[in-house]
């Protein structure tokens, strides 16, 4: 049995191939044992500084305290949260490695604007551990969580085919392989939907590169079986441009949305999929499959970009149902002056928005994630049982739907729909309900007053029958209904923003909200801002621990590992006609010499056929 | 053993305002019946107690330490911390006041591996009627029917 100095197992004592075709009651039944070896250990891989938190300087105006961690030591600390020149910035103070300054939110006026929208959510029934360290050390999810599961992660793979400069998570990396059987994958979805008051309902499969498993669509089916509702496959897209026959797969299998990481319109800010992402489009507009635009936005980078994203996406709205835009989470030990130049926040993406669409998209038109929280609460009246909740801290992230006219205008919800207004009017339904009146008569009355918040003669013109929309409003509000919902989605295009944290920002009040969990091979239910930020305490340590050797993985999958390796061809790829069609009015791409273009993907770390 | 309650009033403003009011009572169990426990009553202090308030109340009330200090800015926070002596299973008895709404909540605790265990924990968005949890706690902790009518 292998043992580090501090007493934690670094691996399990068996290899993982002897419990891997185990009955999935079975496999939970060894991997929750570890539970107890795998969480952080006071002392070792954290200490606790809970002194006076930092004081405030001159020209600063105190906005909250807050707890965090030292970036360098995960030492939990004392912080403050403080106004200056209009930004919001935390400060903590590390005994052991000083002073960390950092830009928390870039608008002071929208923090308060999003922060009138916080509500929190119902906690956590059946929590999976108990509580026996400080909160982000005791995950989870624990009895001082808030928020039930709303996008349930799970890593099914961590190899991947591409060789970005900057993982360091791939397999040939982290020297194994992580990759759970179908069974292990099945109690791992079983103990996010034994989750009260609200089990898990949607899940995102994710890696590595998900797509990389030969048994892909298996997971999908299994997820399905399991009772999600909504299945996302997570991808860079690189097998869904090449092989249509998956997206057709994965689709039948039940995958409700592609999430596809889509960082910019020119080869310079997008490298990772700029050559393939139009393929793949095609692949999944044949498979009738959706897709998600996932950029993760970074200053001095693609910040200039954030504009014709949003145009790339309605451009090819018949297919893209969403751009969900992600401002940096900076990991590692970078310098503060580097950190400088690459920290977005939400705000500073609200605002380069509303400068790149020349207004039409401005930032009053987005809306913290909790603002939907009343509409829940009128279900859950309704209905007499806990509904699906959004519940996440105020700063994880934004939302607004957008529409267009045939002229190219852009149209957020917000300009035909008091979104305030309704909010406000199904909190106050809830309550009447709540305190007893006839929940028939409370519903007529919000169905008879609903008009009054839809300005119909300034929708787009294909929503100016006040009817049809109010029939999308009443069958997702009323009949709950999923497919009315999904109808909408395929009217309008989703934009979200959620800016996961990292060790510079972090903020445990934020995470005690967090609603986008991973599911770990133990069992627990991780925030995705504890598993991603201290992945030595999480989620390294489980995947390790139930992980295959490299040599004994290639010896049972007869593959080679070092062989996956993505080798682009520029030349091919460009000369396709879904490539020069993709980018059309939003980027001329053309005007790009070819050999920019190799050397685009080669920086990135992805080798070009020559 | 020693055990700690806390009874505390805290105005918070972040991220939204809230007012919470909990006074503690903590009852020793002991052939059927409750015993209310005599304690020593002290300040509260986050390095020492911040982990055994979320324990407390992190459940219960939806409420850590860590809110209370994010609320600390424009807010307020006092609280007294009773040590008290305890053998055997316990009750816990919060009186609390939320945003001007009363609630009466308990929590059970059983001796078990030399450490007391929260065995029963009512949780405030999650309200059964009174007589169901009272019946509940009054099967786990082994005491007759009208124990609790006094608490």
């Amino acid at each position: 049995m292998e043992q580090v100095s501090s007493g934690v197992l670094e691996r399990a004592p068996f290899k993982y191939s002897e419990i891997a075709n185990l009955p999935p009651e079975e496999i939970g039944r060894i991997v929750k044992k570890y539970v107890p070896h795998l969480m952080p250990k006071a002392g070792v891989d954290y200490r606790v500084y809970l002194g006076k938190p930092p004081e405030l300087r001159e020209g600063e105006r105190l906005v909250a305290y807050t707890l965090s961690t030292c970036p360098h030591c995960y030492a939990l600390v004392a912080a403050v949260l403080y106004e200056k020149g209009g930004k919001v910035y935390e400060r903590k103070v590390c005994p052991e490695h000083g002073e960390f300054e950092e830009l928390y939110f870039g608008d002071y006026a929208t923090y308060e604007r999003f922060r009138r929208y916080q509500k929190d959510g119902k906690g956590i029934w059946t929590p999976n551990v108990q509580l026996s360290a400080p909160c982000p050390y005791n995950c989870g999810l624990c009895p001082r969580h808030k928020s039930h599961t709303a996008l349930l992660n799970i890593a099914v793979t961590n190899r991947c085919e591409l060789r970005c400069w900057y993982c360091f998570f791939y397999a040939v990396k982290a020297g194994y392989v992580y990759e759970p059987s179908l069974n292990h994958i099945r109690f791992m979805l079983r103990e996010a939907r034994r989750m009260l008051p609200y089990p898990a309902i949607a899940v995102q499969i994710t890696g590595g590169e998900p797509l990389l498993r030969d048994d892909i669509v298996d997971i999908v089916r299994i997820a399905r079986e399991e009772g999600y509702h909504h299945i996302q496959v997570n991808t860079e897209g690189v097998r869904l441009a090449f092989d249509p026959d998956i997206a057709v797969k994965l689709r039948e299998a039940g995958t409700n949305v592609v999430y596809m990481s889509f960082d910019g319109v020119t080869p310079y800010t997008n490298p990772k999929n700029h050559w393939e992402v139009p393929y793949a489009l095609d692949n999944l507009r044949r498979a009738k499959l959706g897709a998600v635009l996932v950029p993760t936005v970074i200053k001095g980078y693609n910040l200039h970009e954030v504009g014709a994203i949003i145009r790339f996406g309605v451009k090819h709205a018949d297919i893209v149902r969403g751009v969900n835009m992600q401002p940096v989470s900076i990991v590692g030990r970078v310098p503060k002056k580097e950190r400088d130049k690459l920290r977005v926040t939400i705000p500073d993406v609200l605002l380069e928005i509303e400068k790149q669409t020349d207004g039409q998209i401005r930032r009053e038109d987005w809306y913290p994630v909790p603002t939907v929280v009343p509409v829940s609460r009128f279900v859950e009246a309704l209905r007499g049982k806990p509904q699906f909740e959004l519940t996440t801290h105020f700063a994880c992230g934004a939302a607004t739907y957008l529409f267009w006219d045939d002229d190219g205008e852009l149209i957020p919800i917000t300009r035909f729909v008091d979104v305030d207004g309704v909010m406000q009017l199904l909190d106050k339904a809830a309550e009447e309900i709540a305190s007893g009146r006839n929940k028939y008569i409370v519903t007529l009355g919000v169905l008879s007053k609903l008009r009054r918040y839809v300005d119909t003669s300034k929708a787009p013109k294909r929503f100016r029958s006040k009817r049809k929309f109010l029939r999308y409003i009443f069958n997702i509000l009323v009949k709950h209904d999923y497919s009315s919902l999904g109808e909408f989605h395929y009217q309008t295009l989703f934009l979200g923003m959620m800016h996961f944290q990292d060790p510079y920002n972090y903020d445990v009040s934020r995470v005690q909200r967090c609603d986008v969990h991973y599911v770990m091979p133990d069992g627990r239910i991780v925030p995705f801002c504890t598993f991603n930020v201290f992945p030595e305490l999480y989620r390294d340590r489980a995947q390790k621990f139930f992980s295959y050797e490299i040599e004994e993985w290639e010896k049972l999958t007869g593959k080679r590992l070092a062989e996956e390796v993505y080798v682009r061809n520029v030349k091919k790829l460009m000369e396709g006609e879904p490539y020069r069609k993709a980018y059309e009015g939003v980027a001329d791409v053309f005007s790009i010499p070819y050999e920019e273009h190799v050397l685009a993907s080669k920086k990135f770390g992805i080798p070009v056929v020559e | 053993m020693i055990v700690k309650a806390f009874s505390f009033s805290a105005s918070l403003s972040e991220p939204y305002p809230r007012r919470v009011a909990v006074e503690t009572a903590v009852y020793a169990v002991s052939e059927g019946a409750l015993r209310r426990l005599e304690c020593r009553g002290r300040g509260f202090s986050f390095e020492l107690d911040a982990l055994d308030f979320d324990a407390e109340f992190g459940d219960v009330l939806q409420l850590t330490s860590a809110d209370v200090i994010r609320g600390l800015a424009g807010g307020s926070f006092e609280c007294r911390v009773s040590e008290c002596d305890a053998e055997g299973a316990l009750l816990k008895v919060y009186n609390a006041t939320v945003n001007g709404r009363s609630y009466k909540l308990l929590a059970a605790y059983k001796p078990a591996e030399g450490k007391l265990l929260k065995v029963y924990a009512d949780i405030v968005t999650n309200l059964a009627p009174w007589g169901e949890r009272a019946r509940a706690v009054s099967n786990l902790l082994g005491l007759a029917p009208s124990a609790l009518e006094s608490v």
